[in-house]
């Protein structure tokens, strides 16, 4: 029996419901999936809100209303802000090097290159790792004492850097490493989309007398424009979330120059039993992201728009 | 005839070095020593000599399993060497889970706190105690040591005061170390702070190990060659073993005092910016001169190697890294490490575990939870475990024993500081961990020069007092 007109309406209003379907069925089809994020998303959501405006004492195993209090200390608190100014930098300085060279190596390698499939495999291989190995991989790379990356230093005649140790370098090392191992998940994503363009607009633009690079410029990136905003925004959230490097590499130090909200979060949460003001920034973590990540897709909305105006 | 006296006590006494190192069995044992005609009474008193005098089978939980949460620090190994033994001794089947310090505490959080645990025995770092036992979450334990303790268990008399008044008993009431209630049993190990230094570079330069914070600082200046640090530290930022090991250790032999008033009264204040305080810091300031350039990033283990490989002259560090350090296969210097108190008077913070049932364990399983504990809290356990993996141990008896310290000659001075180990002032409240974190994160700014030692500790003080307040422990 063929779907009526009305039927298409109703479908694609989404409020329609299929002649066989019943309520049972869409229990059970939905359901599981429901249950999940009310579980696992939804419950720690609430619950930790509720956290973020208590105190959690110890020894009584009890918990305590204190308003706001959670916030006001964090906003209070030098500590926090230098926090925050260090995830802001591990963002934006780490992904905008991700970006640029992710894209530059996928343009690079479209060249169709003997050996190329070699490499980019190799390439590759860091985002394979987990990155509290590739903290602790790293560490020793750099350590002062036998670590390769000092070693030749000193042979070049530079000397030691204090890597881990100078709290103006620390915050940079900790860009590098994330760079390094994220750097092809950008490559991955861009040179994909790469080899999907439509070919005809580049071979236009060849007969019109384009060069390679206006044909960069002009025709690939903006044609590369969705993936490359997807990988940044893929990346900006997993980098605005910095844990594990930070625990495996510095720790948060030297100070507290590479500590990053979730650092500060899980001290605060794990370390020294303190939930209620873990929770809290977490909620500004929570906050601080959606706000990003809407104003982000705002701007790609409106970009988009007018480009296909 | 002498002779034979002679070979007999001399197979004798290898019976019983093999009986404390654990590669005979204590049935064995008896066997040999019956063949060798040695009557029960010498037997017994052989046993007893050896620290498993009290090894009787006890059958009686025989089917049982009991969970245990130990801490990955060397313990379990010993543990799980045992846990044959303790099925075969006692039919009983032990689980044991090990973990690190910090995901421990986590996991010993989340067990006490449900309805019932899923571990039987758990240990318990000294610096957790008040918030664990502190929180009425452990079974005491009085009835069991008066009661059930195996022969020869020597409870109290075999441990330190001191490590008894920090890991043994406590006053929930008051929420204060020491009283008449016992929740834990000292152990798997303990341990203080030492100074382990080169011997051979000591007598190459003409020096003896400082017993003063100036002779230190010398020593470290004379020693700092190309080759090797005069010193080193654990300097890592928000690493609590900079504070505890480093600076705590020249605070309090520098005369200091670290907290003002008590918790009770509500007017516990930090002495953080007291000349003793400053001045312990600007000594690790100065000492940094003469240590590896990469310092700044060392933790316990970054030490511990770099001393091993042969790049340090001499550092304060826990007395339990004796066993990488005097192992040759880990260690290029086991033969030329030598050991000595702290400068000054010879005080260090006390270290060390304790290990007690939790209330909410199952109820079925409390007594033979208790044998466990008994079991491995026990001199047999604790002197094959040292022997094995060298962890420090936590009774007189092993730390003094000559048989001991024939085998690990540094057992005797990491005793001595054992003995007259200092209870952290702040251990007796909940946030200890992250006041401790809280000053070492400061002061590594005046290690890495951006901030004086005088700033650094103000810091630090300001950082207190606001923890403190939020504790209610300070109005």
């Amino acid at each position: 029996m063929a779907a009526t007109a009305g039927d298409a309406g109703r479908i694609r209003s989404g409020r329609a419901r299929l002649p066989t379907q019943g309520r049972g069925e869409v229990l059970l089809l939905l359901g599981p999936c429901a249950v999940y994020l009310a579980a696992f998303s939804i419950f720690p959501l609430v619950t930790s809100l509720v956290r973020s405006f208590q105190d959690y004492n110890t020894q009584a195993d009890s918990w305590r209303w204190v308003g706001l209090d959670n916030y006001s200390q964090l906003i209070h608190s030098s500590e926090f802000w230098t926090v925050v100014e260090n995830t802001v930098l591990l963002t934006v300085v780490g992904v905008t090097i991700q970006v640029v060279l992710g894209t530059a190596l996928a343009l690079f390698f479209n060249q169709q290159l003997r050996g190329a499939s070699i490499v980019r495999g190799i390439l590759i291989l860091p985002m394979l790792l987990t990155p509290i190995v590739v903290g602790l991989m790293w560490r020793a790379l750099l350590d002062p004492n036998w670590g390769l990356l000092n070693w030749i230093f000193v042979q070049i005649g530079v000397g030691q850097v204090g890597w881990l140790s100078d709290p103006s370098v620390a915050l940079w090392t900790l860009v590098v490493v994330d760079s390094w191992q994220w750097t092809p998940f950008v490559f991955v994503i861009v040179y994909a989309r790469l080899q999907a363009l439509p070919q005809e607009v580049f071979e236009a633009g060849s007969v019109d007398g384009a060069s390679w690079f206006q044909r960069t410029v002009y025709l690939t990136l903006p044609l590369l424009a969705p993936a490359i905003v997807f990988a940044a925004v893929f990346r900006a959230i997993d980098a605005f979330r910095t844990f594990d490097l930070v625990y495996g590499l510095t720790n948060g130090g030297p100070g507290t120059s590479t500590t990053t909200l979730s650092f500060q979060a899980f001290q605060n949460g794990f370390e020294f039993q303190h939930y209620g003001y873990a929770s809290a920034i977490s909620y500004v973590m929570v906050i601080a992201a959606a706000i990003g990540i809407t104003l982000l897709f705002k701007v790609v909305k409106v970009r988009r728009l007018e480009t296909t105006a | 005839m002498d002779e034979q006296i002679d070979r007999r006590d001399a197979e004798a006494g290898d019976a019983i070095g093999d009986l404390v190192t654990g590669t005979m069995s204590r049935d064995d044992f008896i066997r040999r020593m019956t063949v060798l005609g040695f009557s029960a009474t010498a037997i017994g008193g052989m046993l007893a000599g050896a620290g498993v005098a009290g090894a009787a089978t006890d059958r009686r939980f025989a089917g049982q399993t009991v969970s245990i949460l130990v801490a990955a620090e060397g313990d379990e190994k010993g543990v799980q060497d045992k846990i044959p033994e303790i099925k075969k001794r006692f039919g009983i089947d032990v689980k044991m889970t090990a973990l690190p310090v910090g995901p421990l505490n986590e996991k010993l959080s989340q067990n006490v706190k449900a309805p019932t645990s899923s571990f039987d025995a758990i240990m318990v770092l000294g610096f957790t105690v008040s918030a664990f036992v502190g929180g009425g979450f452990f079974d005491p334990l009085n009835k069991y040591v008066k009661t059930k303790a195996p022969k020869g268990y020597d409870f109290p008399h075999d441990f330190p005061a001191g490590e008894l008044q920090y890991v043994g008993y406590y006053d929930v009431k008051h929420q204060r170390f020491g009283g008449n209630t016992l929740y834990l049993i000292p152990g798997l190990h303990g341990g203080s702070v030492v100074l382990y230094y080169r011997k051979d570079l000591f007598a190459k330069a003409g020096l003896r190990p400082p017993t003063s914070w100036g002779a230190y600082l010398n020593a470290a200046k004379k020693l700092n060659t190309g080759g090797v640090a005069g010193n080193s530290m654990i300097a890592k930022s928000g690493d609590v073993s900079m504070f505890l090991c480093d600076w705590y250790t020249r605070f309090v032999n520098m005369g200091g005092i670290l907290m003002s008033g008590s918790p009770q009264t509500k007017n516990y204040r930090p002495r953080l910016t007291s000349p003793a305080a400053v001045a312990a810091l600007q000594h690790m300031v100065e000492c940094v001169k003469y240590a590896s350039p990469g310092v700044l990033s060392y933790d316990f283990t970054v030490s511990t190697n770099a001393f091993s490989a042969g790049q340090t002259a001499m550092m304060m560090i826990w007395s339990t890294i004796a066993g990488p350090v005097y192992n040759p296969k880990t260690s290029k210097v086991a033969n030329k490490t030598g050991v000595a108190v702290p400068p000054g008077k010879g005080q260090a913070v006390r270290g060390g575990w304790g290990m007690g049932i939790p209330k909410n364990a199952k109820a079925e399983n409390k007594d033979a939870a208790w044998t466990v504990i008994a079991y491995l809290t026990s001199k047999e356990w604790e002197r094959y475990q040292t022997l094995k993996y060298q962890t420090d141990p936590t009774r007189n008896s092993t730390f003094f024993s000559p048989a001991m310290n024939a085998k690990l000659p540094y057992l005797s001075t990491a005793g001595k500081v054992f003995q007259k180990a200092r209870i952290l002032e702040i251990a007796s409240i909940p946030e200890t961990f992250e006041l401790i974190t809280d000053a070492a994160v400061e002061f590594s700014a005046a290690l890495n020069g951006s901030a004086t030692a005088a700033q650094a500790c103000k810091k630090a003080n300001d950082k207190w007092i606001s923890v403190l307040k939020r504790g209610g422990h300070l109005k």
